[in-house]
């Protein structure tokens, strides 16, 4: 069972829960960061806190400096978690594209105790 | 578009930016760079370098008017090429506090090296955001410097009594 907390667009990324995975895909530049964020980061903290996820996928081909604190902070809440140990984060960017994989490069150095895969296709 | 000594301006936006406005000048990037094959591998970071600076307008332009479900700030947006680099430059007011924050951090990356600037952005992004004001606590300006390596101006001036900012990115598109 898949639950959505964002359709996407052009400048929002679609944030799916399925099963024990959360996948945030797409674009992040949004018109207002918090409106958009806010309330979605305020479920997926929620889950993880309660161990209902353990996966983290971004598939996102751009993002703004704000969407950069936002994925900061979510990443910082994992390495607090209690389950951290059984935590995952993958990192997934077009193999032709040397800036998003520079961007997964930065986040890995959150995660010293989840696991972090750097996944190009 | 204008041409002078080999400096193609491609686009020029002055007036109130909105939201609206950087959705139709994106569109518009995307085509006309569509021309210019050497900016193929090079699209995404001038596509981001433009975000970053069209929403800094937006959002922090001094001079700005308040209009129903949007944000407008004042200011003037350029995007020109120039045997084969694309330059991006915004130009805005800014208050006397702002120009102490940008001027901070225009400071910090003046004469930084390529791999210097890679560190401060790291340093950055893992320290605390201090500035609840700001919706990236500055890390854009060095995103950008990163992605320029290191081909960013910053210029601050008065006219009409007003404080004014511009900055201006210069991305490489040679292969």
């Amino acid at each position: 069972m898949t639950e959505n907390l964002s359709k996407g667009s052009e400048k929002t990324p679609s944030v799916d829960i399925s099963g024990s995975d959360i996948l945030i895909a797409g674009r992040s530049y949004p018109e207002d960061l918090h409106a958009f964020w806010d309330d979605i980061v305020s479920k997926l903290e929620n889950k993880i806190q309660n161990c209902e996820v353990n996966k983290l996928i971004f598939d996102v081909s751009y993002h703004n400096s704000g969407t950069t604190r936002i994925f900061v902070n979510l990443l910082k809440f994992i390495e607090a978690a209690d389950a951290v140990d059984v935590f995952e984060v993958i990192w997934r960017f077009d193999e032709e594209d040397e800036q998003t994989e520079e961007q997964g490069e930065d986040y890995q150095l959150f995660c010293k105790k989840a696991s972090f895969k750097l996944e190009s296709y | 578009m204008t041409e002078d000594n080999g400096f193609k301006e491609l686009y020029k936006f002055t007036g109130f930016i909105t939201n609206r406005v950087l959705d139709g000048i994106a569109a518009g990037i995307q085509d006309v760079l569509a021309l210019y094959p050497n900016t193929e591998k090079s699209y995404r970071k001038i596509f981001s370098i433009y975000v970053e600076i069209a929403q800094n307008i937006i959002f922090y332009s001094a001079n700005r008017i308040e209009i129903p479900d949007d944000e407008a700030g004042y200011g003037t947006l350029t995007i020109s090429e120039a045997d084969g680099a694309i330059t991006i430059s915004g130009e805005n007011t800014i208050t006397e506090s702002q120009k102490n924050k940008l001027s901070s951090i225009f400071d910090h990356l003046d004469g930084m090296s390529v791999d210097q600037i890679k560190a401060a952005y790291q340093e950055k992004m893992m320290s605390q955001f201090d500035d609840m004001d700001s919706k990236g606590g500055g890390l854009g300006y060095y995103d950008i410097a990163r992605k320029t390596k290191g081909k960013i101006q910053a210029e601050f001036y008065e006219r009409d009594g007003a404080l004014q900012f511009k900055i201006i990115a210069t991305i490489e598109t040679k292969k």
